[in-house]
């Protein structure tokens, strides 16, 4: 597990640095020797150059030796030097009565008196004192004694509080999620002023040591679930987690499909949302995405403005985002059966403007819509990976002038063009980006289907990739939840945003144990059970 | 993955697991029935009794509605158990072992034909080009893909997909309205007295069939009491969606046009002009929509019939008999040689089934009566 590699390395240290193994047990423990003590901390951390090791007597007469250690990079100087060094060196040892008392018991005046610190701890395991560097503190080691001190000092340069980048609302709160843990913790925190949230921190990646925190809320959330969460979570072995991403392909359940399991979001509101539904946040340090499990699909086609807005704005955006869904997923295929096997279905002054179009291009229709959406994907992974200033350009680039010299190269048919433009600006219209990504890439299959069946083949691939997200689970509850298995009561926030006075419950795939979510006074039917 | 079960087994407390709802009961039964059937019915039906066909399908509904429910009141003396597991123990080893493979080889026969009957008519109307065995395993690697899961993703897949399998007779049925002579409609009773309805009746009950899977699906279901009521939910749909599409075919094109159309129903769909101007004509899309209706009653039939050989020959997982079973399924699917055959064969095998079916449930039922046996309540 990820804390032992520490310990590991303290007991290969000093089994190295001893002839005698008996003494490794005793080690584990610090000496009261201030020198062995740094010794054995220098040896453990290597000799790193941005590790500091600072040594100093406490007060100017009394002359016991001391040190800090501390990694430079990770600490707020201004802390160390006037809430740690200053206290210690000139300002609490310097009056002889309060010398005489200190000498008696310097540990428990130091811990109670002496620094200006917010968060102290006394300990003596070396491992403990090896941890606090490494994550920001700074250890204060005493001659003499065999405890150290444990001082929160953390302060590194982050990203402020921004704007989301993927998930921009016009409506709603602006803020989103940072790189760093503690911020990102603090603004789930914020909005839930209950004691009841409950944020379970656990350390993973062997090297790595990321800081993920479990958010649920306690006599909410289904216990089941949040076990099982836990577990998920612990059993992975893996040697660093750089982004919540690693943890979302490990922890979901079926690794094969395109499609998200896992809910990530970078905006506080809607992991709040979810909390309160009965769901589970993951908060992953370094991360802006924050995972929510477990979802259904609704989900990814929600955005937290749907709730910000009257609930027939919101029902009206919905409602389009799916058709989007289905746009993106369906056009290109659609277009490419239509032409090429039921060319009746078009009216005949369409379908003249569509032969007139056409009549230029040497390609069969699917070609030329397989080289189209293919350019599509590359402009835009290309404007992705762009600098944002060249990006734009690109944008131009791609868009007009490819598309109108191919068009005027006969490469392919105007409606072609108007075709995958539509496509594209469907895709864009699905608020999340993995299930954005992931219809992208089926609508190839579709293609192909309906390349060799027209329609028929269409309705097969769709037949396919329903089956296989009926099949689909995370965390247990079955994918398509609420429309198959059916829950008429939960079917008021998939595709319609229902007003909240109806919505009463919280959804029951979840089963948690408070269902109320919504009472108003006088009312009847309060605890009428739409079933 | 050990550790997904167990938060399957506590989050739905064992409740949804490898179970069939009630309303996913009733969808199984909806969308086995409305399958191939639905585009030929208002021309089999009519033929006997002409415009007075709507008594018959009537008729003919009420009797499978009933056999419906013996086929449940069976089921549910034995709540755990499929007709092949009761079977075997009300009868014999042989007497139901015969029974059991009887029924499970029409499940499969019918299946091949619906998957033959659709691809003839695709490959007639929209896709001329493709040979009919290429259509054929194209739907059969779908439905190959479908029985691969459990019930729970059968029943899943019918709840999802009821809607899509009636709404195109719905669209039918409501613009076809308007297109209506009323003179065509009479004589109401058909104006040849009873004889021609009794004959109707029984056509109409053969061409009912599908609902009888019910016999593999009472132990699946989580409510069992609502078993009844669901089936009637599901069993009227299809029967509602039949008689009004009979009556609207015999309304708009009367009873001698409609003997001489191979696919009335589709017929149905071309003289209605779209409203709006983005599509002309629209067979193509109702036959595209169609494509669901007849998976589901084909995919229904095939896991059924899967489902009941695995019981019969104590197969441990059913996966294991999709790959043996698919060149016999595909065989005969391609096995008569034209579309009339193929008809001629369905008629055959429905009149087949129908005697079975019903002589099996009341046989069934009376020796269970007789011997006073249940099955374990408790288990």
């Amino acid at each position: 597990m990820s804390k032992s590699t520490i310990k590991e390395r303290v007991d290969e240290i000093i089994s190295n640095q001893t002839d005698n193994p008996g003494k490794k047990v005793l080690n584990k423990s610090l000496s009261k020797k201030l020198q062995e003590n740094l010794k054995l901390m220098e040896d453990i951390i290597g000799f790193s150059d941005d590790v500091v090791i600072r040594k100093f007597q406490l007060g100017d007469k009394l002359g016991i030796k001391a040190a800090l250690i501390f990694i430079d990079g990770l600490i707020d100087k201004q802390v160390i030097n006037e809430s740690i060094l200053k206290p210690l060196l000139i300002e609490e040892f310097s009056a002889d009565e309060i010398r005489e008392l200190a000498v008696s018991d310097i540990i428990k005046f130091i811990e109670n008196n002496t620094m200006t610190i917010n968060e102290l701890k006394v300990v003596d395991k070396l491992e403990e004192v090896i941890n606090g560097p490494l994550n920001g503190d700074t250890v204060l080691l005493i001659d003499g004694y065999e405890e150290a001190f444990v001082l929160n000092s953390k302060g590194w340069e982050m990203r402020s509080i921004s704007e989301p980048q993927s998930e921009t609302v016009i409506r709603g709160s602006r803020d989103g999620f940072t790189e760093t843990f503690r911020v990102n913790t603090g603004l789930v925190r914020r909005k839930v002023k209950h004691p009841a949230l409950r944020i379970k921190n656990i350390n993973l990646g062997k090297y790595t040591q990321t800081n993920i925190a479990i958010c649920y809320i306690e006599g909410l959330t289904n216990k089941y679930l949040v076990e099982e969460v836990k577990e998920r979570i612990a059993n992975i072995e893996i040697d660093g987690i750089l982004d919540s991403g690693y943890i979302e392909q490990l922890i979901e359940d079926d690794h094969i499909s395109p499609f998200p399991q896992v809910f990530s979001t970078e905006r506080p509101d809607r992991v709040v949302a979810n909390l309160l539904e009965g769901r589970i946040a993951i908060i992953v340090d370094g991360s802006p995405f924050a995972l929510v499990v477990p979802v259904v699909f609704s989900i990814f086609i929600q955005s937290s403005e749907d709730y910000n807005d009257r609930f027939i704005i919101g029902s009206l955006l919905r409602v389009l985002r799916y058709f989007a869904m289905f746009i993106s997923l369906t056009l290109p295929a659609f277009y490419i059966a239509v032409i090429a096997f039921h060319p009746e279905m078009i009216p005949t002054r369409l379908a003249l403007a569509f032969a007139g179009g056409r009549s230029q291009v040497p390609f069969p229709s699917y070609t030329e819509a397989f080289i189209m959406e293919l350019l599509m994907e590359l402009l835009r992974e290309a404007s992705v990976r762009l600098p944002r200033s060249i990006g734009s350009t690109i944008g131009i680039v791609g868009a007009l002038i490819v598309g109108e010299a191919a068009v005027s190269a006969s490469l392919v048919s105007p409606f072609m063009v108007v075709i995958v433009a539509i496509t594209t600006i469907a895709s864009f219209a699905i608020p999340n980006y993995s299930t954005a990504i992931a219809f992208r890439l089926i609508k190839f299959p579709l293609m192909i289907l309906a390349t060799m069946f027209g329609l028929y083949g269409l309705v097969l691939g769709l037949i396919i990739l329903s089956i296989h997200l009926v099949g689909l689970k995370s965390f247990g509850v079955p994918y398509l939840t609420p429309i198959a298995p059916s829950r008429l009561s939960e079917l008021k926030d998939v595709v319609i945003r229902f007003p909240f006075w109806s919505m009463k419950k919280r959804p029951q795939h979840l089963r948690t144990k408070n269902e109320q979510r919504f009472s108003s006074k006088g009312d009847d039917d309060g605890n009428e059970r739409t079933r | 993955m050990n550790s997904v079960s167990v938060v399957k087994e506590m989050m739905m407390g064992m409740k949804e697991h490898g179970k069939l709802t009630e309303r996913q009961f009733a969808g199984i039964i909806a969308n086995t029935m409305l399958g191939a059937g639905t585009l030929v019915m208002p021309r089999t039906l009519t033929s006997s009794a002409g415009t007075g066909s709507w008594i018959a399908i009537l008729i003919g509904g009420g009797l499978s509605l009933f056999v419906l429910m013996i086929i449940i009141k069976l089921g549910l003396r034995f709540p755990e158990e499929t007709i092949i597991e009761y079977g075997v123990r009300l009868t014999n080893k042989w007497i139901g072992g015969i029974i059991s493979f009887l029924l499970c080889t029409y499940w499969l026969m019918i299946s091949a034909l619906v998957i033959r009957i659709f691809a003839s008519m695709l490959n007639s109307t929209i896709l001329l080009n493709t040979p009919i065995e290429v259509i054929i395993i194209a739907m059969l690697l779908t439905i190959t893909y479908f029985v691969r899961g459990d019930v729970e993703i059968i029943g899943r897949i019918n709840e999802l997909y009821f809607i899509f399998v009636i709404f195109p007779i719905i669209y039918a049925i409501f613009l076809g309205v308007k297109e209506i002579h009323p003179i065509r409609l009479l004589p109401v009773t058909g104006g040849q007295g009873i004889t021609p309805i009794l004959f109707a009746t029984i056509s109409s009950f053969f061409s009912f069939l599908g609902y009888e899977i019910v016999f593999l699906l009472i132990p699946s279901i989580t409510t069992k009491k609502l078993a009844y009521n669901y089936g009637i939910k599901g069993i009227t749909s299809p029967l509602f969606a039949y008689i009004c599409l009979t009556f609207i075919s015999v309304g708009i094109f009367g009873i001698e046009e409609l003997q001489t159309l191979t696919w009335p129903t589709l017929e149905l769909v071309k003289v209605t002009p779209f409203p709006g101007l983005l599509f002309e004509r629209l067979e193509s899309f109702f036959i595209s929509f169609w494509v669901i209706a007849i998976f589901t009653t084909s995919g229904n039939l095939y896991y059924s019939s899967i489902l009941g050989f695995t019981q019969l020959f104590k197969i441990k997982e059913h996966k294991t008999l999709i790959f043996p079973l698919l060149p016999v399924i595909y065989l005969l699917a391609v096995y008569p040689e034209n579309i009339y055959k193929v008809f001629k064969y369905m008629n055959l095998l429905s009149v087949f089934a129908a005697i079975l079916i019903v002589t099996v449930t009341f046989f069934y039922y009376i020796i269970a009566i007789i011997r006073e046996k249940k099955g374990d309540e408790d288990s």
